[in-house]
C-alpha cells in the first residue's frame, strides 16, 4: 500500500514549466527520498501535494483516496526556507499544533523540549535556522501525522543535531510506521535513512526506486567492459553507469547513481524499477 | 462525523486561526478595530479597507498564507474565518458607536445594513484581487474611488432625467439599502469562489 502516490503532475509558474509529468510513489513505512539540484521542482512538488501550490493537472493519491484538505490532518509538513509566523511563541505553535491534529504526542514533545533546553516562551522567529529546523521538524514528528513532508530536512543543522534528527526520522518509520517523503540535494547522507528515492531534474523525475533495488539494477563499469546488453546512463569520470540484470563491473554506490542520471544527457525519463501503477 | 462534532471541530479550528491573527497582527488590528467605532462613513470605510487587507489578504500578499496553506486549513475555511471575523468586528463597533446616536431602531438597524454592505463588498473585492495575485488593498481602494465616483454621477430620483441606476447598487452610496447590500452579497459570493477555485478547492 502506499501512503501517497503522485501521479502525472504537472505546474507552470509565470509561463515557466516548473514540474512536466511528474510520477512517482511512497510506499506507506518508508522513507522516500526526492533528490536533485537546486531549482529541479523539489519544493514545488512537495507543495502541490499540499495544493499549498495549485497543480494544473495531475493527480495526488493521499493513503488511496484522492488528496481532499481533510486528509491535512494526516500529513504534517516541514518548510525548507523555516518561515515562521510573527511574534508567536513556541508555546503558540505548541497549542496551535496540538489543536490541529488530532494524534498529537505530547509526551514525545516534551521530552524533547526538556532534553534541548528549549522554553516555551520563546519567539520562534528569533530562533536560529538551526534551531528553527530542529523544533519544526520535532513539531511535525510530534503530531504522529500518518505522512511527513521534509523539504531539506537536514540543512543548517550542526553534526549532533542532525544525526539526532536522523535518528528520530528513523524511529518514527520503525517505531510508529509512519511514513516520510522528504527532498534533499545532500547525496552522500541518503543511505543512512532513506530506503527508497526519485532523482528529479528539470520538474522531470528521472529515475525512481527502492536503494537496494537500484544498485542491484546498475554497475559501475571500465570503458573496455563489454556493455552491449546494458543500458548506458553517464559517463562519471573514467568510468560508466549502466542498467544492466548482467554480473558486469562493480555494484555502484547510491551517490554514484544519482549523479550518473543527473548528468545523463538522457531527455527521455529512464525506466525506473518502483512498481506501482499509472492509471 | 455528526453535524455537532463537525461545528465544534469548525468552531475550534477557526479559534486557533484567529489567536494566530491576534497574536501576529495585535497592535493593527486594534487600532483598525478603535477607528471603525468613529461614526463618520469616510472613516468607516477607510478602516473597512484597512482591516479587510490586514488579515489573510495580507499574508497572501507577502507569501505567508503558504505557511496557512501547509496546516490543515482548506482555503474555503480561511475565506470564512476572515468573513466571520469581520463581520463579527464590524457588527460589535457598529453597535458600540450607535449607542450614544440619538437615533431610533430603525436607523440603527439601517446603519448596521450599511456597514455590513461595505465589509462585504470591500472584502470582497480585497479577497478577488488577491486571489488574483494583486494587490487586494490598492485594488480594493482603486474599486472604491471608483465606485464613489460612478454612484455619484447623475441622481438616485427614478423620475429625474439624469437618474443613475448604479447609485442604488453602489456600495459606498447605498442609493437602495437593500440593493446594494444583496449586490455586495453577490460580490462577496463571486470573491469567495474565486478565491477557492483559483485555489485549486473545489
Amino acid at each position: 500500500m502506499y501512503a501517497l502516490q503522485v501521479k502525472n503532475l504537472s505546474k507552470q509558474i509565470d509561463g515557466k514549466q516548473i514540474l512536466s509529468d511528474i510520477n512517482f510513489a511512497v510506499p506507506q513505512g518508508e522513507i522516500l527520498a526526492l533528490v536533485g539540484p537546486n531549482g529541479a521542482g523539489k519544493t514545488t512538488t512537495l507543495k502541490c501535494i499540499m495544493n499549498a501550490v495549485p497543480k494544473d493537472s495531475g493527480e495526488i493519491i493521499v493513503f488511496d483516496k484522492p488528496f481532499d484538505t481533510s486528509l491535512k490532518a494526516d500529513i504534517a509538513f516541514v518548510t525548507e526556507d523555516r518561515k515562521v509566523f510573527n511574534n508567536l511563541r513556541l508555546e503558540d505553535y505548541y497549542i496551535m499544533y496540538k489543536s490541529l491534529y488530532p494524534a498529537w504526542d505530547d509526551q514525545f514533545f516534551r521530552n524533547f523540549l526538556s532534553k534541548y533546553g528549549f522554553n516555551l516562551a520563546q519567539e520562534m522567529q528569533k530562533l536560529s535556522r538551526g534551531q528553527k529546523t530542529l523544533i519544526l521538524s520535532i513539531l511535525a514528528l510530534a503530531t504522529s501525522a500518518r505522512l511527513i513532508i521534509m523539504d531539506e530536512p537536514t540543512q543548517h543543522l550542526d553534526p549532533a543535531s542532525r544525526y539526532e534528527l536522523i535518528h528520530l526520522i528513523k524511529q518514527y518509520v520503525n517505531g510508529n510506521g509512519g511514513t516520510i517523503l522528504l527532498s534533499s540535494h545532500e547525496i552522500f547522507e541518503l543511505e543512512e535513512y532513506a530506503t527508497s528515492f526519485a532523482i528529479i531534474k528539470n520538474g522531470k523525475i528521472l529515475y525512481t526506486d527502492n536503494i537496494d533495488d537500484a544498485k542491484h539494477k546498475h554497475r559501475i563499469v571500465r570503458p573496455d567492459e563489454d556493455t552491449r546488453n546494458a543500458i548506458i546512463v553517464a559517463v562519471i569520470d573514467d568510468e560508466i553507469l549502466v542498467k544492466t540484470e548482467e554480473d558486469i563491473g562493480v555494484y555502484p554506490r547510491l551517490n554514484q547513481i544519482i549523479v550518473g542520471y543527473l548528468k545523463s544527457s538522457r531527455e527521455e525519463v529512464v525506466t525506473g524499477g518502483m512498481q506501482f501503477n499509472i492509471e | 462525523m455528526d453535524n455537532f462534532t463537525a461545528i465544534s471541530k469548525n468552531i475550534s479550528k477557526m479559534e486557533v486561526y484567529l489567536q494566530k491573527e491576534l497574536k501576529e497582527k495585535t497592535g493593527q488590528l486594534i487600532f483598525f478595530t478603535l477607528l471603525l467605532l468613529i461614526p463618520n462613513l469616510f472613516v468607516k470605510t477607510a478602516a473597512i479597507l484597512l482591516i479587510s487587507s490586514s488579515l489573510l489578504a495580507y499574508d497572501i500578499k507577502h507569501k505567508n498564507a503558504e505557511l496557512l496553506y501547509l496546516l490543515p486549513f482548506s482555503k474555503k475555511e480561511l475565506y470564512l474565518y476572515n468573513f466571520v471575523y469581520l463581520t463579527l468586528t464590524v457588527t460589535a463597533t457598529s453597535v458600540i458607536s450607535q449607542i450614544f446616536a440619538e437615533s431610533d431602531i430603525l436607523s440603527r438597524l439601517v446603519f448596521q445594513l450599511n456597514s455590513l454592505t461595505l465589509l462585504f463588498s470591500i472584502f470582497g473585492i480585497t479577497m478577488l484581487f488577491s486571489a488574483l495575485g494583486r494587490n487586494g488593498f490598492v485594488w480594493a481602494t482603486l474599486m472604491t474611488i471608483l465606485d464613489a465616483v460612478l454612484g455619484g454621477l447623475g441622481s438616485r430620483d427614478i423620475s429625474a432625467s439624469n437618474f443613475n441606476p448604479y447609485n442604488l447598487i453602489s456600495f459606498t452610496h447605498q442609493g437602495n439599502a437593500v440593493l446594494s447590500f444583496l449586490t455586495s452579497c453577490l460580490i462577496c459570493l463571486f470573491s469567495y469562489l474565486t478565491f477557492v477555485r483559483k485555489g485549486g478547492e473545489n
